[in-house]
């Protein structure tokens, strides 16, 4: 099978399109900056229309930032109308960005064909469980590559 | 012969890509492009029994083509649907 990538705005737009017609959508997650939960090209993610629960703390969503970049961040903060977020991977970088910027929630992480859900213990351990302090993420993420080398 | 799955044909760029629709929603972990031809002869068929003479009926009535010839592009898109699992017979 070929593998082949997609420029990120059609992409996305597309992801809008069917996410707005009310379907769930499933793609391949990319990138590290959600590890130790979600990680690069083996999990999948289901992602659905973001509604007022999205915009809170510990929830997943998938945002545009500026000149059309995308991240899916956990919010770690509201304040009035914007949200911060930050990649669990992330050491010290937030994104802020207004609820209209937001595209999706995650709702499901798919790891090996099995299911963690948004609010199920595992996922709760992710987000719990993970330090928040850079130090100690520094740390985490260290032993994490260690116990995951092959 | 039948499409195993409910796909859909979007048009993403410009390009078809034939995405697996399963309950409320669409797979976009597995996609298959398609170039104009096969995705409308891709979504004629949705949901239907077919066979390739039906498939190269449609090609024949739509496009004007050669009988033999369809019928050599039909094959070869039939054979590809199959190993990529994504018709049985």
């Amino acid at each position: 099978m070929e593998v082949r990538t997609i420029n990120n705005t059609l992409f996305f737009a597309e992801v809008a399109e069917q996410l707005a017609l009310g379907h769930a959508v499933r793609m391949r997650a990319r990138g590290n900056s959600m590890l130790p939960f979600i990680r690069d090209g083996r999990d999948v993610l289901v992602l659905g229309k973001p509604g007022e629960d999205s915009f809170r703390r510990g929830r997943l969503v998938l945002a545009r930032l500026e000149e059309d970049r995308y991240v899916i961040h956990r919010v770690v903060k509201v304040q009035g109308g914007m949200l911060w977020l930050r990649g669990d991977g992330n050491l010290k970088v937030y994104e802020m960005c207004s609820r209209a910027e937001v595209l999706a929630e995650i709702t499901e992480v798919v790891r090996n064909g099995r299911s963690i859900r948004q609010g199920s213990w595992r996922w709760n351990a992710y987000r719990f469980l993970w330090p928040s302090h850079p130090f100690l993420r520094r740390v985490g993420l260290a032993l994490y590559r260690r116990l995951n080398k092959k | 012969m039948r499409l195993k799955e409910q796909f859909s044909i979007r048009n993403i760029g410009g390009e078809y890509m034939m995405v697996s629709q399963s309950g409320s929603g669409l797979d976009y972990t597995r996609v298959v492009t398609l170039n104009h031809t096969a995705a409308f002869l891709v979504e004629s068929v949705i949901q239907k029994d077919f066979t390739e003479e039906d498939l190269t009926d449609l090609l024949v009535e739509k496009y004007d083509v050669a009988r033999d010839v369809a019928a050599k592009d039909v094959q070869a898109l039939v054979g590809t649907l199959l190993k990529e699992g994504l018709i049985e017979e």
